[in-house]
């Protein structure tokens, strides 16, 4: 089960979407939020779909691999929609049965607030799906090098960052495997109260510590033995230079992000956008 | 320059802290050891867990320093900063966890960090890279996640990315302890290849004998100090030696110490079931 | 106390393309007291076997039976604590999901999530670290400080402790040195003469558990493929290496040297026994 976290996991094919600048998959990824944030119809998340269901096809990444991501945000969503729902009491009333009213001002902003949820996700998976953490990291560090200026120490920061990744997928794993030996030795994760269920974590929180602090110490000989020493005199395989692709990208980005903010600006029927305040 | 490796009476003190994190005393990991390496030699460190064989393979790597006694690299001695990363390149070091050392996410990306942080030009790095996964025949694996491989694959990655940095010689720290029988097999292959045809020196640590046995020389170790050194058969055959250190030998050797015992003439230094094989068959036509 | 596999199949991803049959169809039978070895590559499929045996992997198709009743019956979900409790699980290096302050508290996990009374707790405890050879000095030391072979003993206490009927133990000598895996090996030989439970030791290694077991079960591919005494396994000697397993040195030894015209039976696997056979063979003392 927690081996289908798909979040921040590189999905190994070769696509145009792949060989992109990660700096451009950055921008883009950015430039994508905050459109989404803008939308407010039924046209404009129509055009952010399309648009997304573009760049995916082109990743040659399954979609179904994609939409497994989200299962980890299924909580996330369920509350938020489930929120909206019912809290929103403003507008015309669909439904009244015992202390809950829907409204469908409520329905509308469920609908649509779910959506952008979904459609965030999605986009920001897309990001870590096609760039292998290293190159993103990269990426990070020359889009902030400005940064360096004011002594924000950026290159250890991408290094951590890609480590975490590299880590994330191994103490996973690791955790399962706590978990069935303690299960084995007759530890109860699934009933009791919640302190109950708390401490019964903590034979699963000490080992995978231990075992993270092992792991970060030998990470940290093993790179000292291969020559790491920070950021000075290293070069890379492959030094980040945009191509005309990467060019190319950039411009359709910008034309995307400003189709989809224009697209707030429709003469549409009002039952088609969602002008209330969402939660 | 014939030594790839000397050690001059390198001694090693860990420092003992008690439960308040107060210094209370130190225990020598490492005493006076003498051990002088050639280049091209493939050298297997035996010795059970906590013989100072780690501790002493860390040395060359110039990650321990010594507490008294000196450690060459190619002449270089480990305690000149000025030459640290020079000694790192020229000596590199592989570990027991695969998982534990590598880096980066995608299998070529890991194979280049070394030579990245040495500062080599782009087109070297990604020449050495693919140099590096050919000579341990992981290329078809370049873009290929480290999670997906085995234990073997991941340690021979590991190597790769030693290699890439082209060094002299490879100090193996108990590369196949955490490895199953085909992982194991798969690092040795490797190991011999690359001591056999591209002449870089081994130094390999381990508690298996049946891998120490492929070495050109077996030094054991007990209690920090060196106890024996000699070829596979010199060492194997002082059964009774080995056998206090709480060491294996190969089985026929064994067989052979025991059938001796009861005055039956097989060579003592027998080190497969063939050669027992042979011994056997070579004395009942004697009689 | 039986065991009863019947049918077992277990798939991995069930209706993805990434669909992978990890146990295809085994079915076999554990009864009190035996001494089995599971032997199989990795990826053979034992260690989902072994999961399922104690209740933490629900087969795919078929069933497990522990004294007749099914372990996975829907209707009695608590069922599966229980079968935990009676089929200890000791997974590869347990010494991992140590977690307590003291030994003692450690071991007392498995009794204390039973609900016993206190009393009976402690004695379990007592009783499962004598078995592993910790006396009372141990017992109120941080199981972190203690040598890698003895928190691997704790770990085996921890099951222990719950007093199981069978007792799996999945590559118990993973990491250890020679001398510490010979030193498990006879503890939980001892301590299965002593308490009479069925153990079934996990391993891709013949040479390790042929001279204790009295029966191998050889997993390959997902598949059961022999179900027998050592000696009459170790005959297949060509199918067992194309699984990659290799057959203990002494029965090549044995087979090598009845080709030759040597009198020599099949089933020697204790190097002990060899010496004997090969004294009666050779005479006292003719050389």
């Amino acid at each position: 089960m927690l081996r289908d976290i798909t979040i921040g996991q590189y999905y190994p094919v070769d696509s145009p979407v792949h060989r992109l600048d990660p700096r451009v998959k950055l921008a883009g990824t950015f430039l994508f939020i905050i459109s989404i944030f803008f939308v407010n119809n039924a046209v404009g998340f129509l055009l952010a779909l399309a648009m997304f269901a573009a760049v995916v096809k082109l990743s040659r990444i399954p979609f179904s691999y994609m939409v497994r991501g989200l299962k980890t945000i299924v909580i996330l969503l369920v509350f938020s929609v489930v929120m909206n729902l019912f809290l929103i009491k403003d507008g015309t009333v669909l439904v009244r049965f015992w202390i809950i009213t829907i409204t469908d001002r409520g329905v509308k902003n469920a609908f649509f607030l779910g959506l952008r949820l979904i459609l965030l996700v999605l986009g920001s998976s897309l990001m870590t799906l096609t760039t292998t953490p290293l190159s993103l990291t990269d990426g990070m560090e020359k889009a902030m090098r400005p940064l360096k200026k004011i002594h924000i120490p950026v290159h250890e920061i991408s290094m951590m960052m890609s480590i975490a990744l590299r880590f994330i997928p191994i103490l996973l794993e690791e955790t399962d495997k706590i978990m069935k030996a303690q299960q084995a030795r007759g530890a109860d994760f699934e009933t009791g109260n919640l302190i109950e269920r708390a401490k019964a974590m903590v034979p699963i929180l000490v080992p995978l510590f231990i075992s993270a602090f092992r792991r970060a110490d030998d990470l940290a000989t093993a790179m000292e033995s291969r020559c790491y020493r920070g950021d000075s005199g290293r070069t890379r395989m492959k030094e980040l230079k945009y191509t005309k692709q990467d060019r190319i990208a950039y411009l359709i980005l910008i034309l995307g992000a400003a189709l989809l903010i224009a697209s707030r600006f429709l003469p549409l029927a009002p039952f088609l956008t969602n002008t209330g305040g969402t939660i | 320059m014939e030594w790839m490796l000397e050690a001059e009476k390198v001694s090693y003190d860990y420092a003992v802290f008690d439960e308040n994190g107060a210094e209370t005393g130190k225990t020598r990991a490492v005493d006076r050891v003498d051990l002088k390496v050639r280049k091209g030699e493939f050298v297997a460190i035996l010795g059970h867990n906590g013989s100072g064989k780690s501790t002493l393979a860390r040395h060359v790597n110039a990650l321990f320093l010594p507490t008294e006694g000196d450690m060459f690299v190619e002449g270089m001695n480990t305690k000149d900063d000025d030459k640290l990363w020079d000694i790192r390149k020229k000596a590199g070091m592989v570990f027991q966890n695969p998982d534990n050392q590598i880096i980066a996410s995608i299998v070529e990306e890991d194979v280049a960090f070394g030579p990245e942080n040495l500062g080599f030009a782009p087109p070297k790095i990604v020449e050495n890279v693919n140099m590096g996964l050919a000579s341990v025949h992981m290329d078809e694996y370049r873009n290929a996640s480290p999670n997906k491989l085995s234990g073997g694959q991941k340690q021979r990655v590991a190597v790769a990315g030693i290699l890439a940095m082209e060094p002299d010689c490879i100090i193996l720290d108990e590369p196949t302890a955490m490895l199953d029988p085909s992982g194991r097999r798969e690092v040795m292959e490797t190991i011999n290849y690359l001591n056999r045809e591209k002449g870089i020196t081994i130094l390999y640590i381990t508690h298996h004998m049946d891998e120490a046995a492929k070495a050109d020389r077996i030094v054991v170790m007990d209690r920090g100090s060196v106890v024996l050194s000699g070829s596979p058969r010199e060492v194997f055959s002082q059964v009774d030696r080995m056998k206090e250190l709480g060491l294996d030998v190969p089985q026929a050797t064994e067989l052979a110490w025991r059938l001796r015992k009861h005055g039956i003439a097989v060579r003592a230094d027998v080190m497969t079931m063939e050669e027992m094989t042979e011994e056997l068959c070579r004395l009942k036509s004697g009689t | 106390m039986s065991i009863e596999v019947r049918h077992v199949s277990y798939l991995y991803e069930a209706g993805t393309p990434f669909e992978l049959a990890a146990l295809s169809d085994v079915s076999f039978t554990v009864n009190g007291g035996e001494f089995i070895g599971l032997i199989g590559h990795t990826g053979s499929g034992k260690s989902t076997l072994i999961q399922t045996l104690n209740a933490l992997l629900e087969p795919s198709e078929g069933e497990v039976l522990y004294n007749g009743k099914n372990i996975f019956d829907p209707e009695q979900k608590s069922r599966r604590r229980e079968i935990r409790q009676k089929v200890g699980l000791v997974f590869q290096y347990p010494e991992n999901q140590l977690f307590e302050m003291t030994v003692y508290k450690d071991v007392a996990f498995g009794p204390h999530n039973m609900k016993l009374s206190e009393e009976e707790i402690n004695e379990r405890v007592e009783w499962a670290l004598d078995l592993v050879g910790l006396d009372k000095q141990y017992y109120e030391k941080s199981p972190f400080d203690l040598s890698g072979g003895q928190k691997r003993r704790v770990a085996l206490a921890g099951v222990l402790a719950m007093r199981p009927e069978v007792l799996i133990l999945d590559e118990p000598a993973a990491g250890l040195d020679p001398q510490g895996r010979d030193e498990l090996f006879e503890r939980i030989a001892a301590l299965r003469d002593r308490t009479g439970m069925a153990v079934i030791l996990v391993s891709h290694s013949m040479d390790d558990v042929a001279q204790y077991v009295d029966r191998i079960l050889v997993m390959d591919h997902g598949k059961l493929r022999y179900d027998d005494t050592p000696a009459e396994v170790f005959r297949h000697r060509t199918e067992l290496e194309e699984m990659g397993l290799a057959v203990p040195e002494l029965s090549v030894l044995s087979a090598m040297l009845r080709e030759r015209g040597f009198d020599i039976p099949d089933d020697i696997l204790r190097i002990e026994d060899m010496e004997e056979k090969l004294v009666e063979l050779f005479g006292k003392g003719e050389a």
